[in-house]
């Protein structure tokens, strides 16, 4: 095969949809350009302490955690190997310019330009988290204790094999009351986002069911507006949460305050109709996803239209196609699956792309 | 309940089942029958393949003598394709590797009518061939007849081969036929039992007419006997075998003078494999190799890989083992292989709840998945 | 490629200090030196860093410059980079059967704080690699070509058609077998403009119909599935007739079905002022909504949600996922075509897979819709009206609601047909009996050529029916042109050892062992022996264990190999 023959593309954005997209392109045998910005590949999904499989994992029982090492690191190996892939990390897209079929990029590593050009471009961005410190009341700025949950996340991976392994950030106890805020910067258009960012809902009942597994004793709340996550085994899901004790209450969390020693969570729970305060030594804010900082300008460069939450629309021109969460919201398997179909889109586009076995 | 019929003992039990069987080929019931006869001198009894009337001169299905297990001769005359119409008799214990090996694929039952006998139990083959010898002809009426009245002369002072003493199943209640000898008035009658609707049919294919009795009183008080005195035999031989091989110190100490000579596997029943593994180059060490593992090992013992072997073997086919005990009648080296097997195998066949050769119908254990089996293990 | 005959092995050992994080407890100089001990060895070398790229440049260096056939590559887990640290290797000529891995890091120095007992067993475990590495022989990948390239495809709704398409787009030929007299299953029945994306394109069926490559049998069941990838026997039975299929690979979209209102007899379904959301979904693709009984426009509309969801006592206890996003976009929909209409929408939770969601929600709440969270507990009929009787949870009231008509939002559930198939094909169900099993994964494609696309995985709407059809058939069409390349390590029989006994197709977990018809190389005459599937066959060496006469053999794990690496170990 001459070289002119080879097809290329670039998938912008290494997290879970950008991993997949570009082993599929690979395996199609386009020859494959993937660039983060980050230096490592994984993004967000990388950081959490393990997913929710709930229907998700076949082997079920088989290990504890369906944790990060068992989707990553073969993935990885994966990447790093296949002869189709050339991995840039830490690395920008300057600009983008051409037509569908021939496009020209200028990537940016730390200073140094690249000049590429690529036939295809898989735009898989990814989506950032809330801000918390955006809304004051929840005091994530202000008390220790109150964090995001993927703060939460990242004290589960660092403190695993730990003796005591879970323990708050002020004073390393192991809290007795653990309050989730759910909707934080979500469905707020006055503070936050209007939209629902939809996985939210199974990693809270996730995080409170482990931590009211390994402590029977600790009283969890969930604070939630509706419980929407529709996914399949979410049902179950939530019945398994509600089975071993963790307490649903429905309604916005007025504010987090500190009352001398105590978090206080003040709420009113819609349901009854009661007026709650709920001491709390760690408050977990479940921050909703947003559309990531510079995609818009990628989205520009590449004639992409905008929704009204600003996440990006999916159709645009022939040979560019959008994966996981610059779409909008999503889980990791809807990332992946959402990375498949992106890389087929470009696999047809360019035709040329070999049709082999998948992975 | 089966359907049997008495056969009238005309002249003496043997010529009455030997006209028996020729009525089988004359009325074209079988085309070949595979049936136990004395040889000429009398010194041991053997399988023949018999195709004609004429064939059947010394039959004798009650010899106190088993030189192997006919199993295998099913395994050379049948395969897939067979057509042929096929009666044997067997004893309970060769039917139970039959079953077995039938299920293993290795014999194809579909033409064959399985007819056994009740079986007293046999003696070694050398103390057997040494007594026919001495003795005139009659032999084995006359054993039959002491056995039967009991007491300790009963075998002339010999002792049944181990595996006859602790046999758990010496009458087969579901091959397609039955002849049974324990508990009845041999001098007058057999009783012939058709078990299966191939069993009835066969023997209504050679003029008997069956009716559903109830076996004789006496025949079950015979068989309530036999069953104990096997019983306590059993129990005693297995408490003593895992006694002397509680672990694999035991073990290698019971097999220390193992020569390699892998007899028991040649005349094991059920090892079916073409070529035995344990027979096979992968386990035929080169000469540097053989060296080298002095050097590593300071001292090998030779022939190697005996303890390796014996396990290996076990392994493979402790779970339809049928404890014929033909091994330990092989072993040069007399080892107590039967009592071995019979230990543990019935230990390993009670975790799934299977007794190897008992019924065609129970799966093999290891081609079955059962959630809840080796619970208990 | 180089050599490997049966001259003296010369075998390379690479220890990667894991930027020295392996040494500590581990005494690698006197490791080094035991190895060094063994004759075969003919290289023995340390780096810090072997995954990393100057490490893989040293590697390739070291295997080019010297005439090393075998690698023992001495570090951390293979289970982590394995294939990072292989590739060197790969890459200058050594077949990746002919390189081992010892992890002396996570099994010696990590695990044992004492240097004696670290360094003595990673002595074992490398020296147990080296014998077996000896033994190894170099395997090639095997292209398998299929006998059959033809695709059947079970149900004609939406995913049916779509994979259709797909396959016939790659040229390949596809039997469709559809139970009902039509195809389009659903999705041609609803009203297909989409939430706040562009509107869903559903394939053109006439488009399909014309292929020659594409034969469709309606009216029609499959009743029996035999064989394997590449050589499926499937029986096929019609109205009067059953004929036998041969073809290459299946595809299962036989979809889910509605439940049936009925069953919740507190509905009152059999009213005819009571509809499902599918009828009404047939008034509003005309443009019109009619209270069926009088021929009225309605004034009242009241929706609820979770029939036959949610409700382990009188129907599924799963959610069917889409019909909230349904019913809002139903009840939005008539409050643009009668905006006096008033509309209330019955709710559990709201819940909607997919982004945009929110927005939809908010604009029909706008429009005017009412939501009320509660389950209604009955429908009344007093006189020719119907009466909602519901508690408001939010309010902590029982309210009765006069309706005109009322639709009930049913949900999805597993078809009967799906259950049968799944029997048929061995694949597992979830526990609310689709094969949602397959569908999480990472892959989609059965190694045996089955795939799933649509309903029958679970509850889902018309565009992500789409999109997993034409996932799924893209494997299928890859396999079904190229062929495939075979696992490197996988199970091979002796054919003139093998006893036919079958113990190793009962126990194959994976139906990769078939039995066939040859002739015995002695007697000339035909037996039957066991035979792999190597486009099944995983390689997870159950055949081997099982059978006594060691017939099956494990590429890349045979007896030889395995022996030589215990005779170290011991």
């Amino acid at each position: 095969m001459s070289s002119d023959s080879i097809k290329s593309a670039l998938v912008i954005g290494g997290g879970v949809a950008g991993m997949q997209a570009s082993l599929d392109l690979a395996n199609y045998g386009i020859q494959t350009f993937l660039v983060e910005r980050q230096e490592e590949l994984g993004g967000r999904a990388y950081k959490l302490s393990r997913t929710y499989r709930t229907h998700e994992c076949k082997s079920d029982g088989c290990c504890m955690d369906y944790c990060r090492e068992c989707i990553f690191t073969p993935k990885f190996g994966e990447l790093f190997q296949n002869e189709n892939i050339e991995i840039m990390l830490g690395t920008e897209v300057d600009d983008i310019s051409g037509e569908p079929g021939n496009f020209q990029i200028t990537l940016n590593t730390g200073g140094e330009t690249r000049n590429l050009n690529v036939n295809a471009i898989i735009m898989a961005t990814g989506s950032t988290t809330f801000d918390a410190d955006k809304i004051k009341e929840y005091g994530h700025d202000r008390y220790d204790d109150v964090i995001t949950f993927l703060e939460l996340e990242k004290m589960i991976v660092s403190q695993r094999g730990e003796a005591e392994s879970f323990a708050r950030p002020s004073d390393g106890k192991i809290p007795e009351t653990v309050n989730f805020l759910l909707c934080v910067g979500s469905r707020d258009s006055n503070k936050g986002n209007q939209h629902c960012s939809i996985v939210c809902c199974t990693y809270a009942i996730g995080q409170a069911k482990d931590l009211k597994t390994k402590y029977p004793d600790m009283e969890v709340y969930i604070h939630y507006m509706d419980l929407r996550a529709a996914y399949r085994g979410f049902e179950e899901f939530y019945k398994e949460a509600q089975e071993i004790g963790v307490q649903f209450i429905r309604g916005r969390v007025a504010s987090v305050q500190k009352d001398n020693w105590d978090l206080v969570v003040s709420t009113e729970n819609i349901d009854s109709g009661e007026l709650m305060e709920i001491k709390s030594d760690l408050v977990v804010l479940t921050v909703g996803q947003e559309p990531h900082r510079g995609s818009d300008k990628i989205a520009e460069s590449l004639n992409l239209a905008l929704q009204s939450n600003g996440f990006v629309f999916g159709n645009g021109t022939k040979g560019i196609a959008v994966a996981g969460c610059a779409l909008g919201p999503r889980g990791i398997r809807y990332s992946v699956e959402d990375a498949k179909r992106a890389a087929l889109e470009i696999a047809d586009f360019l035709d040329g792309g070999e049709v082999v076995e998948g992975n | 309940m089966s359907k049997n019929v008495r056969l009238n003992v005309e002249e003496d039990l043997l010529s009455t089942v030997n006209e028996l069987f020729k009525k089988m080929l004359e009325k074209d019931a079988a085309d070949v029958l595979i049936v136990p006869q004395d040889v000429p001198s009398g010194a041991c009894t053997v399988q023949t393949l018999v195709r004609y009337p004429a064939g059947l001169r010394a039959l004798n299905p009650f010899a106190f003598v088993l030189p192997s297990n006919s199993a295998d001769i099913l395994v050379k005359t049948t395969d897939q394709a067979s057509q042929e119409r096929i009666v044997v008799v067997f004893r309970p214990c060769e039917l139970r590797a039959v079953f077995e090996l039938a299920k293993l694929n290795q014999i194809n039952l579909d033409n064959v009518t399985l007819i056994s006998v009740d079986c007293l139990g046999t003696l070694p083959v050398p103390e057997y061939v040494e007594l026919a010898q001495k003795s005139e002809n009659g032999l084995t009426m006359k054993l039959l007849f002491d056995v039967q009245k009991g007491g300790k002369e009963s075998l002339l002072g010999l002792d049944l081969r181990s595996a006859c003493q602790i046999c758990e199943l010496p009458v087969m209640d579901n091959a397609d036929v039955s002849i049974c000898t324990i508990g009845l008035n041999l001098q007058k009658e057999v009783l012939l039992k058709a078990n299966t609707p191939k069993g009835e049919e066969f023997l209504g294919a050679i003029g008997m007419e069956l009716s559903e009795e109830e076996d004789p009183e006496s025949r079950k008080k015979a068989l309530e006997q036999l069953f104990k005195v096997k019983a306590e035999a059993r129990e005693k031989l297995d408490a003593q075998v895992k006694e002397e091989v509680k672990d694999i110190a035991g073990y290698m100490t019971v097999l220390a003078s193992c020569i390699n000579c892998h007899n028991c596997m040649k005349v094991c029943p059920i090892c079916y494999c073409k070529e035995c593994f344990f027979d096979s180059d992968i386990l035929k060490p080169s000469p540097k190799q053989l060296l080298d593992k002095s050097e590593k090992r300071k001292v090998v013992r030779m022939p190697i890989d005996t303890t390796l072997y014996h396990i290996g073997r076990m392994n493979h086919m402790i779970t339809s083992c049928v404890s014929c005990g033909m091994c330990e009648s092989a072993c040069p080296s007399k080892l107590p292989l039967l009592a071995i097997y019979h230990a543990f195998g019935s230990d390993v066949q009670a975790l799934f709840n299977y007794v190897a050769g008992r019924s065609l119908e129970e799966e093999l254990p290891l081609a079955t998945f059962k959630e809840e089996e080796l619970e208990s293990a | 490629m180089r050599g490997t005959s049966s001259r003296k092995p010369k075998i390379g050992v690479f220890f990667c200090t894991c930027k020295g994080s392996i040494g500590k407890n581990v005494d690698l100089n006197e490791l080094e030196s035991r190895v060094k001990e063994n004759p075969d060895v003919v290289l023995c070398i340390r780096h810090d860093k072997l995954c990393e790229k100057d490490g893989q440049a040293f590697l390739k260096d070291q295997i080019s410059n010297t005439d090393v056939d075998r690698i023992v590559l001495v570090g951390c887990t293979p289970r982590t980079y394995e294939e990072v640290i292989n590739k060197g290797a790969l890459e200058a000529g050594i077949n990746r059967h002919l390189v081992e891995h010892v992890n002396i890091r996570e099994l010696c120095e990590w695990i044992h704080p004492d240097e004696k007992s670290a360094t003595e067993k990673a002595v074992f475990l490398v020296l147990g690699s080296i014998a077996r590495v000896a033994f190894a022989q170099e395997v090639l990948d095997k292209q398998v070509i299929l006998k059959n390239n033809n695709v059947l495809i079970i149900g004609g709704g939406i995913a049916g058609i779509t994979s259709a398409l797909e396959l016939i787009k790659n040229e390949i030929s596809v039997h469709l077998v559809e139970k009902t007299d039509k195809l389009g299953g659903r999705a041609y029945e609803l009203d297909t403009q989409r939430l706040s994306e562009e509107d869903v394109i559903l394939p053109n069926i006439n488009e399909l119909i014309k292929s020659d490559k594409f034969h469709v049998m309606l009216e029609s069941e499959v009743v029996d599935v035999n064989g394997t990838l590449g050589d499926y026997k499937v029986k096929i039975a019609s109205k009067d007739k059953e004929e036998e299929l041969d073809v290459g690979a299946i595809v299962i979209a036989t979809g889910s079905e509605l439940f049936d209102a009925i069953r919740i007899l507190e509905y009152k379904y059999d009213d005819a002022d009571v509809i499902d959301f599918f009828e009404l979904e047939k008034m509003l693709v005309k443009d019109e909504v009619k209270v069926p009984s009088s021929g009225e426009i309605p004034k009242r509309i009241n929706f609820i949600q979770c029939v036959g969801s949610r409700d382990e006592n009188k129907g599924n206890a799963h959610c069917s996922l889409v019909c909230c996003t349904y019913a809002i976009k139903q009840a939005a929909k008539i409050k643009i075509l009668y905006p006096d209409t008033e509309v209330y929408i019955h709710y559990m939770d709201l819940r909607g897979p997919e982004c945009g969601f929110e927005e939809y929600f908010l604009d029909a709440q706008k429009k005017g819709v009412n939501f009320i969270r509660g389950r209604v507990a009955e429908i009344q009929k007093d006189g020719k009206n119907l009466i909602l009787r519901t508690e408001h949870i939010e309010l902590g009231d029982i309210m009765s609601l006069p309706s005109d008509l009322v639709v009930l939002s049913v949900g999805q559930q597993a078809s009967v047909e799906t259950q049968k198939l799944a029997d048929m094909v061995h694949l597992p169900l979830d526990k609310d009996g689709f094969l949602g099993y397959y569908n999480d994964r990472f892959e989609i494609l059965d190694r045996r050529g089955i795939s799933i696309a649509g309903c029958a995985q679970g509850p889902r709407g018309v565009a992500r029916s789409i999109s997993d059809a034409k996932k799924a058939v893209r494997e299928i069409a890859g396999i079904m042109k190229k062929g495939f390349t075979a696992r490197s390590i996988h199970s091979v029989i002796d054919e003139t050892r093998c006893a036919g006994c079958r113990i190793c197709e009962e126990l194959c977990p994976y139906e990769a062992i078939y039995m066939k018809n040859v002739k015995d190389h002695v007697t000339e005459e035909s037996r039957l022996i066991s035979s792999v599937n190597l486009a099944v066959c995983q390689g997870c060496g159950a055949c081997a264990m099982a059978c006594p006469g060691g017939v099956p053999q494990l590429i890349g794990y045979s007896n030889k190999e395995i022996l030589a690496q215990i005779d170290e170990l011991i």
